[in-house]
């Protein structure tokens, strides 16, 4: 026994500290991606990815996770942090994503506006929560503003972030409310279609890089983000980029 | 996936060792002596095997954040791998103890009170009269604690985020494989799961017959 400690606490030695980034789930297609370019780069560094929905991240933040970027689905998010005295060191957008609504093929219908979730074959609709996820949030205030709310309310099943509500579209939901990145996945993009929700009809969702470290690394992660490669691959998945 | 299955047997370890440590001191207080509210006290002791992960997670979140009662002295834990690993001693407490109680149980007092009238000192009687009769139940209760702790999702979630190499145990490395739809690298990830705890289940099992051999109890 006292070998196998040993052992685990020369691993714990062994392992580097990464710089630690939390992200907006709707960003787990693209990340991998840019981590690889960006370590690919950097060999001395190593990337720690943890997801989750902007307003969990910001909660967690708050009691002391000990992350050195964050990276918001909503600017509104870094304002709670910032009441929250967490200091922020540079603040940089760097991606707008489109809101999708997806429908797998298996339902027959392509969807080309909101009244398709008045089909009858449409019950369960998937959509991140909208307490604290910023594309739930955008998602409900689609459907308010195009008069659709009432009628669908009923039909909606809460995801803990918009990750989780494309995995509940894939694995039983007969709709849902996605980032675009998702929907352009090898795994949905074959087994469904989407239509692009109307950008006039909900806040846009700005993807922001937040700076939680006063460190150069952290500094040198933001700034890869608005470059022309992290660009190139943000475009490739869908993003809209400054 | 290595490294969050590495992860998971580190605080799976650390856990059952520590539960060693503070466990049979305990059991053996709760058999032997006499213990004040006995009652209350074991009820406390086995409430983590009803409350919901969410409430233990809950309440060390806020002990543990760095303005909470236990963070300002030093114990900032919240998202790190001590946090998630006072979580699993706290959580699994009541498998290990339970083991424990129930070894000591089946020491028949007679044989101590002999041990002790024939003038064998306290780690001798230990050594040559408790020991024999109760290790597999301490093994059991320990591997029940290990197994346990492999096994949990939710109270580790709440109190250790999930920070690759920190908190991201398995069972939470295959949760997010799950909501990133990369179901091949989740169902390898899960068949790992099913038999590690088959494995250690029978062990378990098999432990507790040939215990209940050696003490002849007739329960199996």
């Amino acid at each position: 026994m006292r070998r196998l400690l040993v052992v685990f606490l020369l691993l714990g030695l062994a392992q580097a500290q990464p710089l630690r980034i939390a992200a907006a789930a709707n960003l787990s297609p693209v990340l991998p991606e840019l981590v690889a370019a960006y370590e690919a780069a950097h060999p001395d560094v190593q990337l720690g990815v943890s997801y989750g929905a902007s307003g969990q991240l910001v909660e967690q933040i708050r009691r002391g996770a000990p992350f050195q970027v964050f990276l918001s689905a909503s600017p509104d998010y870094l304002r709670h942090l910032a009441d929250a005295g967490v200091r922020i060191y540079t603040e940089t957008p760097f991606a707008r994503s489109p809101l999708v609504l997806y429908v797998p093929s298996r339902l027959g219908v392509t969807p080309t506006g909101f009244d398709v979730l008045a089909d009858p074959r449409v019950r369960r609709v998937a959509v991140a929560n909208p307490a604290y996820a910023p594309f739930g949030k955008a998602a409900l205030t689609a459907l308010k503003r195009a008069g659709w709310y009432a009628r669908v309310e009923d039909k909606l099943i809460y995801a803990a972030n918009v990750s989780q509500a494309a995995q509940m579209t894939v694995q039983g939901a007969d709709a849902g409310f996605l980032a675009l990145a998702s929907a352009l996945l090898p795994a949905l993009r074959e087994r469904g279609a989407y239509w692009q929700v109307p950008q006039d009809l909900y806040p846009p969702l700005l993807q922001v890089a937040a700076q939680l470290d006063p460190r150069p690394e952290a500094q040198r992660f933001v700034a890869f983000l608005g470059s022309e490669e992290a660009r190139a691959i943000l475009a490739r998945h869908g993003y809209a980029t400054p | 996936m290595t490294e969050a299955f590495l992860l998971s047997f580190k605080l799976a370890a650390l856990t059952s060792l520590t539960l060693l440590v503070l466990g049979v001191p305990l059991a053996y207080a709760l058999v032997f002596k006499r213990v004040p509210a006995r009652a209350l006290v074991e009820a406390v002791f086995l409430m983590p095997l009803t409350l919901p992960p969410t409430v233990l997670g809950y309440y060390l979140l806020i002990l543990l954040a760095p303005e909470g009662f236990l963070g300002r002295l030093g114990l900032d834990w919240a998202f790190r791998f001590e946090g998630i690993w006072l979580a699993s001693v706290i959580f699994s407490l009541p498998f290990a103890l339970t083991a424990y109680r129930e070894a000591f149980q089946a020491v028949e007092p007679e044989v101590l009170e002999v041990s002790r009238t024939l003038g064998l000192g306290t780690f001798r009687r230990w050594r040559r009269v408790i020991l024999p009769w109760i290790w597999p139940g301490l093994l059991s209760g320990t591997l029940l604690a290990f197994a346990h702790t492999l096994g949990e999702f939710g109270v580790v979630l709440m109190v250790g985020g999930n920070l690759p190499g920190e908190t991201r145990v398995a069972s939470i490395y295959i949760f997010d494989l799950v909501q990133a739809l990369e179901f091949q690298q989740a169902a390898r990830a899960a068949l790992v799961f099913v038999v590690l705890s088959f494995v250690m289940v029978l062990a378990v099992r098999t432990l507790e017959v040939r215990w209940r051999s050696i003490t002849g109890s007739s329960a199996r």
